[in-house]
């Protein structure tokens, strides 16, 4: 049985993709189990904010990670298990700030936690050992945003 | 290979070719249309969806996804993930007819006509492309993020970055104030303050007192826990100063190293002092000595190492829990006398000196809860031993540094009387675990220990120091102790091996157990199927156990 679904970026791009795949994101699974009550062969998503550069990144990072284990939940140790980087997540987020942001954002959108912990802790390795100006000056391509600096 | 395509010509250039970046684009997306002359033309255009096209034409390559047109007509943009699928299927799709029939009767034979979809209709190729960001500038800027998002970013920064970014702009700054930013600041529940000159903290940077004060106001009231270590000895006293000005309520754990506390300083500190409840400190050169008892009334736990008198503190205390006494110039006597003032105590540690220490732990400390003894300067004997087998209460149980010989085995013997154990930790001392290698003595030693690990039937920790371990020994340990939770091995020659890691397994699965096994080991990770994690995890690192201070004691 194929569980296919499609999602649609901001761009009027259709990604078909599994439903296991995509079921990753809170967002969609929460969309695919409660609003069409698990019977969701076929169905268009539509995701207006993730655009079809950022979704088909993110898509193939939910390909890689689906195999996963699920993190045992003890002693804390569990955030340390599932923010482990891989060289694959590694080399998946070399690519330039702009992507990076972006992917920040859909993850955070799409409710993906594994992608958004191992994004954010690529910006903050980024900022790590920087001073306040380093910061101002390599994470922003925008420097008038800063007038309000105080 | 690439293929290319300009709108009139495509091409198949190499890996490395070179080829005009602006003029062809790769394809990845083809423009499929059901073929009117297919003999089952109306068959097929019935069938004719998504899931039909997808599933004949994944036979050339994974699809990244099959857009159906708008127009009703049988016709769809099928992309894939690969532009060598995309060669494939055009290539095979518009193969020459070789077949010994006509070109009409050929095309009826085909079910699709396969074109190149325009280049505006190819998917951006190459992620790593600049064009993305332009695409995509409205995410472009670190700004643009929402606070969610700068949150858990945050989150992720070491102390001093946050520092730094609060500096960066205004919304920053705002985000990380000690109002907003609790959420982020109270991961650092412990702040350390190391002034070391020679191996400098590990961003290999002075911890200035203009850093300690900026880190200070920024966690100060979310820290429990405080380190201090070789401050520099001329400014300590400022130190102490800004840590009593921003230190909140929170803080109630304090360990300290290497700092010479004078008078003075003890004054400065009085106020957190009165707040503690854990304190932990290593000196090697004090001149004068502390009563503990005066300066901080409210501990549950002192401990003390180093060079450090403890006469003066030797008095009743009666909120005192835990108590670790591993400095090496507490006479066994005042140690004998603290115990039987404060016979309420649940955790004793001590170093081994002689027998009257012993008798005066079994003797007062009846509701004892754990014990740990550091044979360092003195064996301790099986006969003596014994006698903290009447504590009922006692379940966790800590031998440092026994000797590696004949002795051991009666020790193990006589650990057998404790049933109640439920945390065991051995440490054979290494220095002779080379001298004797002797068969029958490793043999007694191996059965001895499966005989232990069977009448200790509450044991859910066992940790073992530089014991040599059979692999069948380790399958009756794990066999006959049912509520096994965690198993340490560490020093020996135990190799995580598959045969190691079945036979486990299987115990488990045998036995049915509910529990998850976790197995500590210095040697290199073996993977275990993902259906075994349920019984059993080996972890090697050697930060997830706390063996590393076991190993300090050797030094």
């Amino acid at each position: 049985m194929s569980n296919m679904i499609y999602l649609q970026s901001s761009d009027g791009d259709i990604f078909e993709t599994d439903a296991q795949i995509a079921k990753c994101s809170g967002t969609i699974r929460f969309m695919l189990e409660d609003c069409y009550m698990g019977e969701y062969e076929g169905v268009l998503i539509p995701l207006p904010n993730v655009n079809s550069a950022i979704l088909r990144k993110v898509l193939k990072w939910a390909d890689h990670h689906k195999d996963d284990p699920v993190p045992i939940e003890d002693d804390g140790h569990s955030v340390k298990q599932v923010s482990v980087f891989s060289s694959w997540d590694a080399e998946f987020l070399e690519v330039d700030q702009g992507t990076l942001f972006g992917l920040v954002q859909a993850a955070n959108y799409l409710d993906i936690q594994g992608l958004l912990d191992v994004t954010c802790k690529t910006v903050a390795n980024k900022i790590s050992g920087k001073t306040a100006d380093d910061i101002r000056n390599t994470l922003t391509t925008n420097q008038n945003k800063f007038q309000d600096f105080i | 290979m690439t293929f290319i395509w300009d709108d009139l010509y495509w091409h198949v250039v190499g890996k490395d070719d070179e080829y005009d970046k602006n003029r062809f684009a790769v394809v990845r997306t083809l423009f499929i249309q059901l073929n009117w002359n297919y003999y089952y033309y109306s068959k097929a255009l019935k069938t004719f969806n998504r899931v039909t096209v997808r599933k004949e034409f994944e036979n050339y390559g994974a699809i990244e996804s099959v857009k159906m047109l708008k127009n009703e007509k049988p016709e769809a943009y099928v992309t894939f993930v690969d532009n060598k699928s995309a060669a494939m299927a055009f290539g095979l799709m518009n193969c020459e007819n070789d077949l010994k029939i006509t070109e009409r009767e050929y095309l009826c034979f085909k079910k699709y006509l396969v074109h190149i979809a325009n280049t505006w209709h190819q998917p951006v190729e190459d992620v790593n492309d600049k064009s993305i960001v332009d695409f995509n500038s409205a995410a472009s800027d670190i700004l643009n993020l929402n606070d969610d998002c700068l949150r858990h970013i945050f989150m992720f920064c070491d102390l001093e970055s946050l520092v730094n970014l609060s500096q960066v702009c205004k919304t920053f700054n705002d985000l990380l104030s000690v109002g907003n930013g609790s959420i982020t600041y109270r991961k650092f529940t412990t702040l350390r303050l190391i002034v070391d000159v020679i191996e400098k903290d590990r961003f290999g940077k002075l911890m200035t007192l203009g850093k300690a004060r900026k880190l200070l106001r920024r966690v100060g009231p979310f820290i429990t826990k405080l380190i201090i270590k070789k401050l520099d000895q001329a400014n300590v006293a400022r130190y102490f100063q800004k840590i009593v000005q921003y230190a909140g309520e929170c803080l109630h754990k304090m360990e300290i190293y290497d700092i010479c506390l004078t008078e003075h300083l003890l004054a400065i500190l009085h106020p957190i002092f009165q707040q503690l409840s854990v304190l932990k400190i290593r000196l090697f050169s004090n001149n004068n000595e502390i009563d503990f008892q005066a300066i901080c009334p409210n501990l549950k736990k002192l401990k003390i190492s180093g060079i450090m008198n403890f006469e003066r503190s030797c008095k009743h205390w009666q909120n005192l829990q835990h108590i670790s006494l591993l400095s090496d110039i507490i006479l066994p006597e005042t140690f004998c006398r603290f115990i039987t003032i404060n016979p309420h105590l649940q955790t004793v540690k001590f170093f081994h000196q002689n027998v009257q220490q012993i008798e005066a732990v079994a003797t007062n400390l009846l509701n004892v809860k754990k014990i740990e003894i550091d044979c360092k300067y003195k064996p301790i004997s099986a006969v003596l031993l014994s006698q903290l087998g009447q504590l009922k209460y006692l379940v966790q149980l800590t031998l440092l540094n026994l000797a590696d010989d004949v002795s051991v085995v009666e020790i193990f013997l006589t650990l057998i009387k404790f049933n109640e154990l439920r945390v065991l930790k051995l440490h054979v001392s290494e220095n002779q675990n080379h001298a004797t290698s002797d068969d029958t003595i490793n043999e007694l030693r191996q059965q001895t220990l499966a005989a232990l690990s069977y009448k200790l039937k509450h044991l859910e920790k066992l940790s073992l120091f530089n014991i040599k371990l059979d692999e069948s020994t380790i399958f009756d340990i794990v066999r006959s102790a049912n509520q096994l939770q965690a198993f340490h091995i560490h020093g020996t020659n135990v190799l995580c091996s598959c045969s190691l890691i079945s036979g486990i397994v299987n115990i488990r699965k045998l036995q049915q157990q509910v529990n998850l096994l976790k197995l500590y080991l210095d040697t290199p990770n073996e993977s275990i199927a993902k259906e075994d994690q349920n019984y059993l995890r080996i972890y090697c690192d050697s930060f997830l156990c706390n063996h590393t201070k076991v190993k300090h004691y050797k030094k």
